[in-house]
């Protein structure tokens, strides 16, 4: 495979991959924290959680330049330390993990929610402490749902084009991704280099999602029957 | 001594509930029985009893050491409590071997990583309730009574001053429930441990009669002088119903 072709797909693994791991650690670590408290305020984040699910990706493009831009609120002080995000592959990296992050959080949490009560409840009367419990009892037993949605996000991330291109623009060889170079080569009329991109693309995405279903088979074969513990 | 003193509302969709008990258990007996229908209260009074539900009122105190007091804001969380709880359908871990199941209320953070020690300590529990041999398998592959057992010897590992059983036997088929209550009451009599069982079960009173205290609607009853009001009837439905029946109408009056 010549550069123009894995320099772009190498870059999108990267930049999905990282998003992937930061996001998911967020989300799981807001699902166990907003789902023990039901008060108004853990609402208003849970919605809040879910909005890069339906906002324009340009407008969470938009929002992200206000906040790591040169003189964005966290961006200024950033660019203080040495550090620019804007027009880098991490800046894509951090668009990545925004428009990825519903998708994580909610198959998470929801994944969360379907574990019995009665396994937490057993590990407390055995003496383990809240932190224990989620990372020994209910994370293991919600794992075949978190791990789908993982999956399922980080091919999501390879896909990311709108907020990525606002915050990280479309630098061959730097922040261009693979969707981005499909565009960029369309744009500049190589069409064989485009149908190349895609049928790559296409396949990759397939692969990821055969494995997901692999991923859930393989966890299902395990010692854990459908309704554990009955 | 158990002293249990608490109210606990409940404002559902279709009617309210609320629980209203008040009574002693002494160390006199081994074993206190908690009968009555279902949705009278029981596995209430063990969760509030354990630390899982928060009564609204009340006082809980188990050999002098004082769990809950409304006045004063004690609340002692579940795993302070030193209290072992046998769920209705065991509760076993499904993704953890039978050994890492007993061995969860060690000190390891994963109870896959067990200490030499712990895991002598666990197989000792399971050879006393004769299930070593199953060390390495998963509880789906177990039989209700095997899992029953693994429940009772994770309980136990963790040396608690009480142990909860609630309704043992609801998840074996009947012909089990026999054998096992027998083994049950054999393994129970030889342990040190105070024991309170939730049953709706008649013959589960027979061999366990120890204190018996009788549920109805929210509401408990010690009865006090069960052997002597036994021995007036020839089966124990007989004496229970008849029981209950008092209690039904002692509810009413008050």
């Amino acid at each position: 495979m010549d550069t123009s072709i894995l320099q772009p797909l190498l870059l999108s693994v990267r930049i999905a991959g990282l998003a992937t791991i930061f996001s998911s650690l967020l989300a799981l670590l807001l699902a166990w924290v907003l789902m023990r408290r039901r008060g108004p305020f853990s609402k208003i984040i849970d919605a809040l959680c879910t909005l890069p699910l339906v906002l324009p990706p340009t407008v969470i493009g938009y929002y992200l330049i206000l906040l790591i831009g040169r003189n964005g609120l966290i961006g200024s002080e950033l660019a203080e330390l040495g550090i620019h995000l804007i027009f880098s592959w991490q800046g894509a990296v951090c668009a990545a993990t925004v428009v990825i992050f519903p998708l994580i959080y909610k198959s998470a949490r929801a994944a969360l929610e379907q574990v019995d009560p009665v396994y937490a409840n057993a590990a407390r009367t055995l003496g383990a402490g809240e932190c224990r419990i989620f990372l020994t009892v209910s994370l293991p037993l919600a794992s075949k749902g978190i791990i789908a949605g993982i999956i399922l996000s980080f091919t999501r991330g390879m896909g990311e084009f709108g907020a990525t291109l606002m915050v990280a623009g479309n630098i061959p060889g730097k922040t261009q991704t693979l969707s981005l170079a499909i565009y960029a080569a369309f744009q500049a009329g190589d069409d064989m280099l485009a149908t190349r991109l895609v049928i790559i693309s296409s396949l990759l995405c397939v692969a990821l999602l055969l494995l997901a279903e692999g991923i859930v088979a393989l966890a299902g074969r395990r010692k854990r029957p459908g309704n554990a513990g009955n | 001594m158990i002293q249990i003193t608490l109210t606990k509302r409940f404002f559902g969709h279709a009617k309210d509930f609320a629980l209203s008990v008040d009574y002693v258990i002494t160390e006199e007996s081994p074993v206190a029985i908690l009968f009555g229908a279902s949705g009278s209260g029981k596995t209430l009074t063990l969760s509030c009893l354990s630390g899982l539900t928060k009564p609204d009122e009340g006082r809980i105190a188990v050999n002098g050491h004082l769990l809950f007091e409304s006045r004063h804001g004690i609340n002692v969380p579940a795993r302070r409590r030193g209290i072992g709880y046998m769920f209705q359908e065991y509760a076993l871990f499904p993704q953890m071997t039978v050994l890492a199941n007993v061995a969860y209320s060690g000190s390891r953070f994963f109870p896959s990583l067990l200490s030499r020690e712990e895991k002598t300590r666990a197989m000792d529990l399971l050879e006393r309730v004769g299930l070593s041999r199953i060390a390495r398998h998963y509880p789906s592959e177990l039989s209700g009574g095997q899992r029953q057992r693994v429940a009772l010897a994770r309980a136990l590992y963790a040396d608690p001053r009480l142990l909860l059983l609630d309704e043992p036997f609801s998840a074996l088929d009947p012909l089990l429930r026999k054998t096992l209550r027998h083994e049950l009451s054999s393994i129970l009599r030889d342990l040190p441990i105070q024991t309170i069982i939730i049953t709706h079960d008649p013959d589960d009173v027979d061999v366990f009669a120890g204190e018996l205290i009788l549920y109805h609607r929210g509401r408990a009853k010690k009865i006090e002088d069960y052997p002597v009001r036994r021995a007036a009837f020839t089966s124990t439905s007989d004496c229970l119903l008849s029981l209950q029946h008092e209690a039904e109408i002692m509810g009413k009056k008050g």
